[in-house]
This record gives C-alpha cells, structure tokens and sequence, in this order.
C-alpha cells in the first residue's frame, strides 16, 4: 500500500536555512544540504526546499542547491520559491528536481503549470498555495503571504488540478508556525474539490497532529521547524503513526 | 570475476545522472567494483550490465532507442546473454505494446503489454512496499521504493519478480526473464533500499554472467 509522506521543508536563503514564524523572523539554522542528509537518514520520505533569496544572485543558488542535493541526497525532493519563468523551471528539472513547486508565478501566469506537466509529467508540478481566512471565505495569497489576490481557495485548486497540476502543497497563513495543528478545515474542502495529492503544511507541534492530517485526508504531512529544532524525531514520529494505522515507509 | 562494466543508455528522457550516481554509490557499498559509461550513441561496445533507464511517454521512448541505433545495441546485448535493466519507463519499453501509444511496437524482449493503472488517483506516486517473488530478492521483501507512474506491465506470471498494490490492483513492481530484469520503481530515489537492491542486482548479475 502507498505510503503516507512526511515531508521536511527548508527554506534555504542566500544558501543558509531559515524558517519563518508568519513568514517573518527569519532564524539560521544551518547548511541545506547538510540538514537534508540528516533527515533522509532519519527517514523522511521527501524535501522540499524553497529558495527566499531576493537578491540577483537568486538563480544561480537554486541551480546550486538543487545539484547539491542531487548529487548527495537519495530521496526525492522539490523546489520552489519565486520560479516565475518556464526556462527556470526547467533547468532546476535538468539539474535534478524531481519536482517545482510553483505559487505565485503560477497565479500571476497560470499557463506554466500546463507547460511543465506537458514536458515532464504531471508529478513534476507541485503548486503551493498559501491562504487565508478572509471576508470572502479562504482566500489565495502570493508573495509569501503578504499579498491577497482576491482568488477564493476552492476556485483555485480546481484550476491547477485542470492545468495539469500534479499536487497542491496547501499552507494554512493562520496556522504557519503557530505549533497548534494543521488546518483540517481547509484540508477538508481542498480534499473534496481535487483528486490529486495535497501536501498540508504550517502547524504542526506535535505527533498528534500528523496523525489528525492523515485521518482527514492529507496524502502528505509537511514540517520544517519542528525538525530543524528536533522537537519531533522523524523516525519516532513514524513508529507513532504505524502504531495509530497509518501506512508508512519505515 | 568482481569487476562489471556498465553502460547506461542516456538517449531517453530522464534524470540520468541521478541513476548513475545511486550505480556509483551502490557498488562503493558492495564488493563489486563497476565501470561505468553513459551510452549516446550506438557505438560498439560490449557491457556485462546494460541499464535502459527512461521516464515519460512510451512513444518517444522508442523513438529516442529507434533515431539513435540503440535497439541493435540492446538486441546484440541480449544475444550474448549479458545482463539488461530496464527501469521504470525502460522496463516497460521491454515488453511488446503499450496502451499509452497504440501501434507502437516496443523492444518486445519480454511478452506482455503495458496497460494504464485502474486507480482514480494518478500517476501512481510515492513509496510503495514490494513483495519479492525469486529466492535471490525474496529477503528485500517489505521494502519501501519510490515509485512516478500511470502504466502497469501486464505480463505473465513466469516473469513476475516482484509485486506491488495500489488501490487494490495488484501489478508486477519488478520482473525478470533469464538475463533480463526490470524495476517500475526508482531504485536511484529509494534511497537505502534502493541501494540495498542495487547491490543485489550487481551479485544477481555475477551469478547469472
């Protein structure tokens, strides 16, 4: 039986590791490549590293991050952060990603998430998307949470399914690093408008609430600061989980 | 005899060098020393291993062997009894025809056909548990290996080598025939178990060669 994923997030800026509290407080924590070894030792099923470097050297360290842990790493892994360009994502493929993980430049041009599925598969596309409770209902934002598109979640994840989308990586802005659980409310609704797998991502603090996930329909559960800090040990987590019936690769 | 050469065909689409380096690194952790060459082109040349690796669409699969000579290459390689690999979309490209690409005739070293999985839910993505059939994997049975795919092989169960069950469909994950061996899966993304079955392919390969 097809396994549960545990996934572990790094976002990787100017080549160092950092995780946001809401997206803000950027902390260092250490060498990307370094912290992936660690965990796929420890038995995480997949990483995802978003690259938040703003500056014009970005390009040229996502290239050199994914063929780092291409070279090094045995696990699957996707990339993502600020991919706007078709010839971007390609290259980074080229290197070695298994995956991109596109979010606002797949809201500003829609049309890259078909090209890429059309060349590599649809497994190649992650679409990540961030949203919010709203006075419209949950609402779609880009540019790591700051800006509101005024795209309502369910429409949304109906058109990258239709696009060609392989995935929705699906982060709760309200839950993200609060430690107080996932967004089951919002797991729930995606889980019933698309087919396709959803990553649900931002709150987790305790085994318990990968747990809570996989019961309400998350394929995957994805993490980053309660690994960085080692407040959940991977393997620990995953004994947990089998005990509590959930199929995963131990 | 602890020494292997291995050539791995790099015509077809695919991550390539991901597969070489898990090669590398698996034959660092056994007692097989390899020599290890990407193939382009159909130049001569004799492997005790060849690897037909490849993801993506059945037709431009066989296109790529067929536009680069590599189908006499593979041929010749089996004649002489050597050891082929296909992997993932490569061992599908062993058998005779896929429903991806109707008409298209595959390398058809193996009998049976490539059919599309009955899951709601594809590609079939992930890691999945395999059930090794042959007393030389049976061991490895249990392991988790990461799997990318839309189409099964529908073959007979002679050739059967290892299972696998997603939504209640159970299809071969591995298969094998004489000196032909196939994985659906990616043993170069499977991480330890992937290096665990590699390194048992290549003592598979002693024995057999």
């Amino acid at each position: 039986m097809l396994a549960k994923r545990i996934i572990a997030c790094l976002d990787v800026k100017d080549g160092k590791v950092v995780k946001g509290v809401n997206f803000e407080n950027l902390r260092y924590s250490g060498d990307p490549v370094e912290l992936g070894i660690r965990y796929s030792k420890e038995g995480i099923d997949e990483l995802v590293f978003l690259d938040i470097t703003a500056s014009v050297e970005k390009r040229k360290t996502m290239v050199e991050t994914v063929e780092k842990v291409a070279k090094n790493i045995m696990i699957p892994f996707t990339i993502g952060g600020g991919i706007w360009e078709l010839d971007l994502a390609f290259e980074l493929i080229y290197r070695g990603a298994d995956k991109v993980s596109l979010n606002s430049g797949a809201v500003n041009n829609p049309e890259l998430i078909t090209k890429i599925a059309e060349k590599f598969g649809s497994q190649a596309v992650v679409v990540a998307i961030d949203a919010k409770r709203t006075g419209r209902g949950f609402e779609v934002f880009t540019h790591s949470g700051r800006k509101a598109t005024g795209i309502l979640l369910e429409d949304w994840c109906r058109t990258v399914e239709e696009l060609g989308a392989g995935e929705i990586l699906l982060t709760s802005i309200d839950k993200d690093g609060v430690k107080e659980g996932y967004d089951i409310e919002m797991l729930e609704i995606v889980r019933n408008i698309v087919t396709i797998p959803v990553i649900i991502s931002g709150g987790a603090g305790k085994k318990e609430h990968f747990l809570e996930a996989f019961k309400n329909g998350a394929d995957a559960a994805l993490a980053a600061s309660v690994f960085h800090y080692s407040e959940i040990e991977i393997s620990e987590l995953k004994k947990y989980l089998f005990e509590n019936g959930v199929t995963v690769r131990i | 005899m602890n020494n292997l050469s291995v050539g791995i065909i790099a015509s077809v689409p695919g991550n390539i060098m991901n597969l070489y380096r898990g090669i590398e690194r698996a034959s660092n952790l056994s007692n097989v020393s390899l020599t290890i060459e990407l193939i382009t082109s159909s130049a001569k040349k004799d492997y005790d291993i060849l690897f037909l690796p490849g993801v993506g669409h059945f037709r431009a699969g066989m296109e790529k062997l067929n536009e680069n000579g590599l189908v006499e290459l593979i041929n010749d390689h089996v004649i002489k009894k050597k050891i082929l690999v296909g992997v993932c979309l490569g061992m599908q490209l062993l058998f005779e025809e896929s429903e991806e690409a109707p008409g298209v005739s595959g390398l058809s070293l193996l009998k049976g056909k490539v059919i599309k999985l009955k899951a709601p839910r594809l590609p079939h993505m992930g890691w999945n548990s395999v059930d090794f059939l042959d007393d030389f994997f049976r061991d490895l049975s249990k392991n988790f290996f990461y799997f990318v795919h839309t189409y099964r092989v529908d073959c007979e169960n002679d050739c059967v080598l290892g299972i696998t069950e997603y939504y209640d469909e159970i299809f071969p994950a591995a298969v094998k025939k004489e000196n032909i061996i196939g994985f659906q899966f990616h043993p170069e993304k499977s991480h330890t178990a992937g290096l665990k079955l590699l390194g048992r392919l290549f003592e598979w390969s002693l024995y057999r060669l």
